[in-house]
């Protein structure tokens, strides 16, 4: 009960940065379905945004920490007597609920707009295989995000060179979590999955069959938990206001 | 009720808290007095577990101030703490939520009291009504130790006075330990039952007030213009 209150708090703060990349993506899928028509572009202009999507997950985390001591609501914050797993676990769910809402509607929108023109019948073909791909990207990059929790409650607890060391942090984190990506990769079974790659050339569509090793999925689980379960100690532990 | 043994907190070279150690007693409504900087603030965060000391111990009822202590010490802020989009009534249901001596009963003669729009977001509240939310907010708590940090600034002297009445006549509960820090000391030294003069950090002066008032033959204001500075 205590964590969805606060994860609903969490997703009521969003609302605004939220409906902000909403319109963005409508504006943007409005117009390339009216200024461009050349279905190849169209695709490269959506791939782009969900490639930025992301991003906008990394800095809203980021934001979100940083509100509680600019809006001084950590004084309040830090006076309920919860571990710290529900507040970041809170902040981490809800962005990642946005992201997935905003991966939705963006889909929503390529869909009808580019996908289905442009892939006609190899669209049902590649849904499934596509699916599990997300899931597995999707995964990766969740266990990444505490990268940012983690590094700006590091930068928080320094009397100064806050922002650099919360640069310094995350650049490090970033490099550890491709290291331990690399090694679980070789050094764990591998796990196969089958995907099936789009190759576009002069407006045709070819659909390749490919095998790839998922097996640094598990690596990145690891990395997501200890970075969480540190940041966890670290807002128990050494956070004040 | 509450030990402070040799605590410190340092900000980089800035010694907030320098070596305090008080022993507070249950029931006692401690009127924590000193300028700006002279480390209130500071003391009571450390006692509420929002800052972790430098060095030394600090304890509530035989417990270490930490996790366990928050979910029966109730602190109020100097400034507005909640978030801004939240109506009143969202804040005073989260503290419900996270506290279990939230007193409900308490709570509706609070709002009342303070009459404090349930439906108004915090944001567009004046200065002197968030300052009421907040004295709502720790109050409807049956908390054993209230730490309330300028509780009343902001708040006009009028409705300061009959706070200041109903605070110790209706909403303060039996045996509960209460530590202001405030710079009204004129209109609030009626309340205390002891009194702690900070300076630099450090605990210059402590004692009952009766006995302060007897040993300088001043008022409590009168000695707070005159000590440590």
């Amino acid at each position: 009960m205590k964590f969805l209150t606060l994860y609903y708090k969490e997703l009521r703060s969003e609302l605004t940065s939220f409906i902000l990349v909403a319109g963005a993506i409508v504006g943007l899928a409005f117009y390339s379905f009216v200024r461009i028509e050349e279905p190849t572009f169209r695709l490269v202009l959506i791939g782009a945004t969900a490639v930025m999507l992301p991003f906008f997950g990394l800095l809203r985390l980021f934001q979100s920490l940083r509100s509680e001591w600019s809006e001084d609501t950590i004084q309040w914050s830090l006076t309920f007597p919860v571990s710290g797993w529900l507040p970041l676990g809170a902040k981490l769910a809800s962005v990642v609920t946005s992201l997935l809402m905003l991966s939705l509607l963006l889909l929503g929108i390529a869909y009808p707009l580019i996908l289905q023109t442009l892939l006609g019948d190899h669209l049902t073909e590649l849904a499934g295989v596509f699916g599990t791909l997300f899931v597995v990207v999707a995964v990766s990059y969740i266990c990444f995000m505490p990268a940012v929790l983690f590094s700006y409650l590091v930068g928080r607890g320094l009397p100064k060179w806050r922002l650099p060391v919360v640069g310094l942090v995350f650049i490090a984190s970033t490099y550890v979590f491709s290291k331990i990506m690399e090694n679980a990769a070789v050094h764990l079974p591998a796990w196969y999955i089958t995907v099936k790659n789009i190759h576009i050339s002069d407006g045709s569509v070819m659909i390749v069959e490919e095998l790839a090793n998922i097996s640094g999925v598990f690596g990145a689980l690891l990395f997501g938990y200890m970075l969480f379960h540190a940041s966890v100690r670290l807002w128990n532990r050494r956070i004040d206001v | 009720m509450i030990k402070l043994e040799n605590l410190h907190k340092n900000f980089g070279r800035t010694k907030a808290v320098d070596g305090v150690t008080l022993d507070i007693a249950k029931g006692n409504i401690v009127g924590l007095l000193g300028e700006n900087g002279s480390g209130k603030s500071t003391l009571l965060k450390l006692m509420a577990g929002l800052q972790f000391p430098t060095r030394g111990h600090a304890s509530i009822a035989g417990t270490p101030v930490g996790r366990q202590t928050k979910a029966w010490t109730s602190y109020a802020p100097e400034s507005n703490a909640f978030y801004k989009w939240m109506s009143v009534r969202d804040i005073l249901q989260y503290q419900r939520l996270f506290f279990a001596d939230f007193a409900q009963d308490r709570c509706d003669e609070l709002v009342s009291f303070m009459q404090l729009p349930m439906e108004a977001r915090v944001g567009t509240l004046s200065k002197g009504m968030q300052a009421r939310l907040r004295l709502t907010a720790a109050l409807s708590r049956e908390a054993k130790v209230q730490l309330l940090d300028e509780p009343f600034s902001g708040i006009d002297p009028l409705s300061r006075k009959k706070i200041l009445d109903a605070l110790i006549d209706q909403f303060r509960f039996q045996e509960q330990t209460m530590i202001i820090s405030t710079h009204e000391v004129a209109a609030a030294e009626r309340l205390f039952d002891e009194i702690l003069f900070m300076a630099g950090g450090r605990v210059l002066l402590q004692g009952s007030a009766d006995q302060l008032r007897a040993e300088h033959n001043c008022s409590i204001e009168d000695l707070f213009g005159k000590v440590g500075y």
